[in-house]
């Protein structure tokens, strides 16, 4: 961890230099002993000032603890832990800064700023913790540091500076929402039909452990090599699920030169997309498929989890609009992986244009019939019976 | 809560705090200067001011100055001010500037006190002490300044937890009568952007804060001391003669005068001020020594004697000081005071090393004495004497040529009455009965002067005594002494056998100084004060009446000699032994050496003193150091030293017999010594971690604890770590042989995120919050489970 001291007169310090060199100039050019003497002993605390400082900060340990991901809104909360290595002496009035900014591609967008905790004494071996808090407004990654540790202490004549280069991201994620029963009620329409109990033979995501033979089990089920090591018919156990499965394209567009209301949308459709992915990964188990259209695309598929959904926060968190004006054909294509049964959930920040969908859909040979597809634009009123931010 | 609150410290009650120890450092600075002037009438004003501050200003806002009139009221200050110092002189201008300052500080009691205000007074103060050392010179200023230091540490250190504790602390809005409202701390927040963060601050409890701060400040007072003397005594001085301040005492009258009157040296000779200090040493030597008995220490002589009263026979004149070496000789280091006479003090005879303008000798060698300007103010001075011979001062003095008649005749001299009558009948009978008892001839003046001497010392009959004594108004003085009243001090004594011996036809006269001091082991001196006053008795001897041993030798015989006689010898000394035992003394002994100390290297430190004491002791120090680093001679003699040791008798030894038995024990037992040192070595570390007095490194072991689960849960299945494989590298692989199997492909992408996890907390000096943490336990536990199931 590479670290940069800085030393620094403060107003005071300089006022006192000034009051100093003029009491030492003044008892040098008359040669009085008894001012030289003053002079001397108001230049040992200031000696002092600038040695301490340095000594202070040498042996400090300072930790700063963020979350490991947060949501928009929620309150941050950064615990910062100075430790004292020293074994007998304390250190006083030390003030760690952390500089936290918010990546942006554009320069612009870009914010910054520096939060400050104060620990007026910490004791040899000790450790004192602050936590400075706040919320973070928007989505995205912010950078945390590097820390500057400073102290003033002990006449405030002088800072220390010690710059520590401890750097770390959070991952700030779309706000959660809340969905309607509107929105189960659609996302039922959309799956009957396929509400029967599947017993998915060999599908990975279905096994999850054996048991033994029941009368009644298919033989399809058996297990055989395990069957044969006991001796007696072992199955194997399938989790039973509906088909919640769930397909997801998003058309995060914007235009070049947004209004408000369109940055709104875009955040909208992210944090609406956020609110499914964190409904669907509720109940493990379930396949999804999401298709992003955006500055970077984002196509993932895969069995909700806890961890999926994490990994695919951590996405959406970083997801940046796209000013294509045309349907993107990337999510056409995407419909191809999506099996025919899968409800499969448009979601736009622009209304969406059903001919150029099909359009799109033809030039990748697929067929709009017998898919169970519905689209929701995010800048109409549409949304609203759905989803509260 | 509450309780808790009660005992972290608010920047309110730091205030109340720095209040407190601002005034008292306004009233250290004003009281010094106060002491300079003489006059209490400032420090009973501030005093005054500060208390009605604090109550009308601080406690219930009754006063308050705003800005305006603060300006009014510093402004009127300075106009009268400098009204009142268009008539004063030099140093009452100096006074006024000290006024005004003390006046400036009143305006700002009066104001609402932020930490500005606060600056301003220990500026202002500051000011007070920088006049103050103009005007106290004496080791007061020293203490004081002591005190400030301190103060003004405790102080500053204060304001700075106040004015820091008040940016981050939400109570302190009205702290320091600030107007702003508590705010948060965030420096640069963007509390309207996409971060609007705040700052905290940790509480501090106020016992700690006491307990703490005064450690700190004493231990930056003890760095302060070390620094300031270092840069006081390393500032050039290019002076030879420091500039001090005029000193207002009064000059002092000691018990010594050109003229002796019976009867006056009861009232000045218990005077303690001091005279002189004087350390002697050997040729070059820089160490002092201490005479073996008690140094005499002459001032001048006298003769005449005439209506109770001895005085010099004849006017003085006075030449510089012969720098003649005569050798062997011994230094004299001495520090005079000042005096309202012009003799100075020491033993004789003298002549100068390095000329000295100062200092002049009359012309028969009798009388030192100092210019007349140099009177008035403390003069340092280095003379040699021939005087001292194996730490002791010679009972013989020499002289350069024999007396004249006239001056043998005025040693000679006895007074007679009006008509012409013997003023000593009874005085001369006593000095022929003391000789014939002995059956000494007057023509052997050694043993006359002896045996006349002993016989005022030893014969039991006379008295030493300070108190004044009844006399007989009819005789003289000297003949009651001798004849009635045998009681009396040293100028009865010395009177007296002056007189028996001019009596007897022996020339004698009376030498007046100061006898012995006390000496002070500290500081390696002789302290010279008003009580120690003297008179003794100088005899002279002719060529022939020299004695064999007094000199050494035949060829160092001078031609004439002065024999030192002092009849209250083993008298005074008793008095002075008793009064130089005890606390008190010991402790009037460290006062005065400090004094010393003070007034030669502190007030007194100029250029000459600063090369001598300072640069030279410096420079031979790193010469000598860099000569014992470098030196082959030096390191040869300190491995001879080693080799003549028993360590060095010891390896030669081992040398000759290491192929034999005792050598073979010898091997084993340091063998075993070396085991039982690092054992031993082992076992207090193990010690220090359990007292937590070292850092323990259990923190890391539980950080590894997550990798090393993983590892053995994967080696079930047979994964196990390469050689110079990362854990995250093993993580990919493990995970891909993981899910190459349908049964634990669900656990494929496991081994990477704790990975990950252990990687973060591991290189990333992160904790794991509690959902991480479940989520890694959570993971090891299924990885655990189920292959512990597959094998």
């Amino acid at each position: 961890m590479a670290s940069q001291r800085r030393i620094r007169l403060t107003r005071q310090g300089l006022c006192y230099l000034l009051v100093l060199l003029a009491v030492l100039l003044g008892a040098l050019v008359r040669q009085l002993n008894l001012l030289m003497l003053l002079g001397s002993a108001l230049a040992g605390p200031f000696v002092f000032s600038l040695i301490y400082g340095r000594l202070a900060l040498r042996r400090l340990v300072v930790e700063r603890k963020l979350p490991s991901h947060l949501s928009v809104e929620r309150r941050l909360k950064v615990d910062v832990a100075v430790t004292n290595r020293r074994r007998w002496l304390a250190i006083w009035a030390v003030e760690v800064a952390d500089h936290v900014e918010r990546e942006a591609t554009n320069p612009a967008q870009r914010e910054s700023t520096c939060v400050s905790v104060y620990f007026p004494r910490i004791g040899p071996k000790e450790t004192a913790q602050v936590s400075y808090d706040g919320r973070l407004r928007q989505r995205g990654r912010y950078h945390f540091g590097p820390l500057r540790i400073s102290t003033r202490f002990p006449l405030g004549l002088v800072r220390h500076s010690l710059i520590l280069d401890q750097r770390e991201a959070l991952v700030v994620h779309p706000r959660l929402g809340r969905l309607t029963h509107d929105w189960a009620k659609v996302l039922r329409e959309n799956t009957s039909g396929s509400q029967n109990i599947e017993r998915r033979g060999l599908l990975e995501a279905d096994f999850y452990g054996l048991r033994d033979w029941r009368p009644g089990d298919s033989r399809r089920w058996i297990h055989w090599r395990t069957s044969a090591r006991r001796g007696s018919l072992v199955v194997r156990q399938f989790e039973q699920r509906r088909s919640q499965d769930l397909a997801l394209l998003v058309d995060l567009w914007q235009p070049t030169q947004p209004s408000e209301a369109e940055l709104a949308h875009v955040e909208t459709a992210v944090s609406f997309v956020a609110t499914l992915l964190a409904d669907a990964c509720q109940q493990s188990g379930r396949q999804l498929m999401i298709q992003i259209a955006a500055a970077a695309p984002l196509a993932v598929s895969g069995v909700a989890s806890p961890w999926f959904f994490r990994e695919q926060m951590d996405s959406l968190a970083l997801l940046e609009p796209h000013h294509e004006q045309t349907f993107p054909s990337a999510l056409a294509q995407a419909l191809s992986a999506v099996p025919r049964s899968m409800p499969t959930l448009l979601i736009s920040t622009r209304a969406i244009d059903w001919s150029a969908v099909r359009e799109q859909m033809g030039q990748h040979d697929l067929h709009w019939d017998a898919r169970r597809m519905r689209g929701v634009n995010v800048a109409s009123d549409q949304l609203s019976g759905y989803y509260h931010g | 809560m509450a309780k808790r609150r009660r005992h972290t410290l608010a920047p309110a009650q730091l205030d109340v705090a720095l209040r407190v120890l601002v005034i008292v450092l306004v009233l250290v600075a004003t009281a010094l200067l106060s002491l300079g002037e003489h006059s209490a009438r400032l420090s009973i004003l501030t005093v005054f001011m500060a208390g009605g501050s604090i109550w009308l200003t601080d406690v219930t806002g009754r006063l308050r100055l705003n800005q305006f009139f603060s300006n009014l009221a510093a402004l009127a200050v300075m106009i009268g001010s400098v009204i009142h110092a268009c008539y004063v002189d030099r140093h009452g201008l100096m006074l006024v500037v000290a006024d005004l300052q003390s006046y400036l500080q009143y305006v700002l009691f009066f104001q609402k006190k932020t930490s500005k205000t606060y600056w301003q007074l220990a500026l202002l103060s500051l000011g007070q002490m920088a006049i103050s050392s103009t005007l106290v010179p004496g080791p007061t200023f020293g203490i004081v300044l002591l005190v400030y230091l301190f103060v003004g540490t405790i102080t500053f250190a204060l304001l700075l937890l106040q004015v820091e504790g008040t940016k981050f602390d939400p109570r302190s809005a009205r702290v320091l009568g600030a107007a702003r409202p508590a705010q948060p701390s965030a420096v640069g927040a963007a509390p309207t952007g996409a971060l609007a963060l705040t700052g905290g601050s940790a509480a501090i409890h106020p016992v700690a804060v006491g307990r703490g701060l005064f450690e700190q400040a004493t231990f930056i007072a003890a760095t302060t001391l070390l620094v300031a003397s270092t840069i006081f005594f390393l500032l050039p001085r290019w002076t030879i003669r420091n500039r001090q301040a005029p000193s207002n005492e009064p000059l002092r009258s000691i018990g010594f005068a050109k003229t002796v009157t019976l009867g006056e040296l009861g009232q000045v000779v218990r005077n303690p001020e001091i005279v002189m200090r004087i350390q002697f040493f050997h040729r070059r030597s820089s160490k002092p020594f201490k005479l073996i008995g008690e140094p005499l220490f002459r001032g001048t002589v006298v003769s005449h004697y005439e209506q109770r009263r001895w005085s010099q026979a004849s006017t003085l004149s006075f030449m510089r000081l012969s720098d003649e070496v005569k050798t062997p000789y011994v230094r004299q280091k001495i520090t005079a005071e000042p005096l309202d006479v012009p003799e100075l003090f020491c033993i004789f005879p003298v002549f100068t090393l390095q000329p000295d303008v100062r200092l002049q000798i009359d012309t028969r060698g009798d009388q030192l004495a100092r210019r007349e300007e140099d009177r008035g103010t403390t003069i340092d001075f280095e003379v040699a004497t021939p005087g001292i011979r194996n730490e002791r001062q010679l009972r013989y003095l020499p002289c350069e040529s024999p007396l004249r008649p006239s001056q043998e005749r005025a040693c000679l001299q006895m007074p007679e009455g009006d008509d012409g009558q013997d003023l000593f009948p009874g005085l001369r009978e006593v000095a022929a009965s003391a000789l014939r008892e002995r059956s000494i001839s007057p023509s052997e003046r050694a043993a006359a002067a002896t045996t006349m001497n002993n016989y005022l010392r030893r014969s039991g009959t006379f008295f030493y005594t300070l108190e004044p004594q009844v006399r007989d108004a009819d005789l003289d003085p000297l003949e009651d002494f001798v004849t009635k009243h045998r009681r009396g001090h040293c100028e009865y004594f010395a009177g007296a056998l002056a007189m028996m011996l001019r009596s007897q036809g022996i020339p004698a006269r009376m030498a007046i100084g100061f006898k012995g001091g006390e000496w002070n082991a500290l500081g390696m001196y002789y302290q010279v004060q008003q009580l120690h006053a003297h008179a003794w008795v100088e005899v002279y001897l002719g060529p022939g009446d020299i004695p064999e041993d007094a000199f050494g030798g035949e060829d160092e015989k001078p031609a004439a000699a002065w024999m030192v006689l002092d009849p209250t010898e083993g008298t005074q000394e008793a008095i002075a032994a008793a009064e130089n035992h005890g606390l008190v003394a010991r402790l009037r002994q460290s006062m005065d050496y400090g004094y010393v100390l003070w007034s030669n290297y502190v007030v007194g430190l100029n250029s000459k003193r600063q090369r001598q004491g300072i640069y030279e002791p410096l420079v031979q120090a790193a010469s000598a150091a860099v000569e014992n680093l470098l030196s082959a001679e030096v390191w040869q003699a300190r491995w001879n030293r080693i080799a003549d040791s028993r360590v060095g008798m010891f390896w030669q030894w081992y040398r000759r017999h290491w192929f034999s038995w005792r050598g073979g024990l010898v091997a084993i037992g340091f063998s075993l010594s070396i085991v039982g040192l690092y054992w031993a070595l082992r076992r207090g570390v193990e010690m220090l971690r359990r007292y937590g007095l070292v850092r323990s490194d259990g923190d890391d072991k539980q950080v590894l604890e997550i990798f090393r689960r993983l590892e053995a849960a994967l080696r079930k299945r047979g994964l196990a770590r390469m050689p110079g494989q990362t854990p995250y590298e093993f993580a990919l692989v493990a995970g891909g042989e993981l899910a190459e199997s349908i049964e634990h492909r669900r656990l494929a992408p496991l081994p990477r995120r704790v990975v990950e996890a252990f990687y973060r907390v591991r290189f990333g000096h992160r904790t794991l919050d509690n959902q991480e943490a479940d989520a890694v336990e959570h993971a090891l536990v299924e990885l655990e489970l189920a292959l512990a199931q597959a094998r």
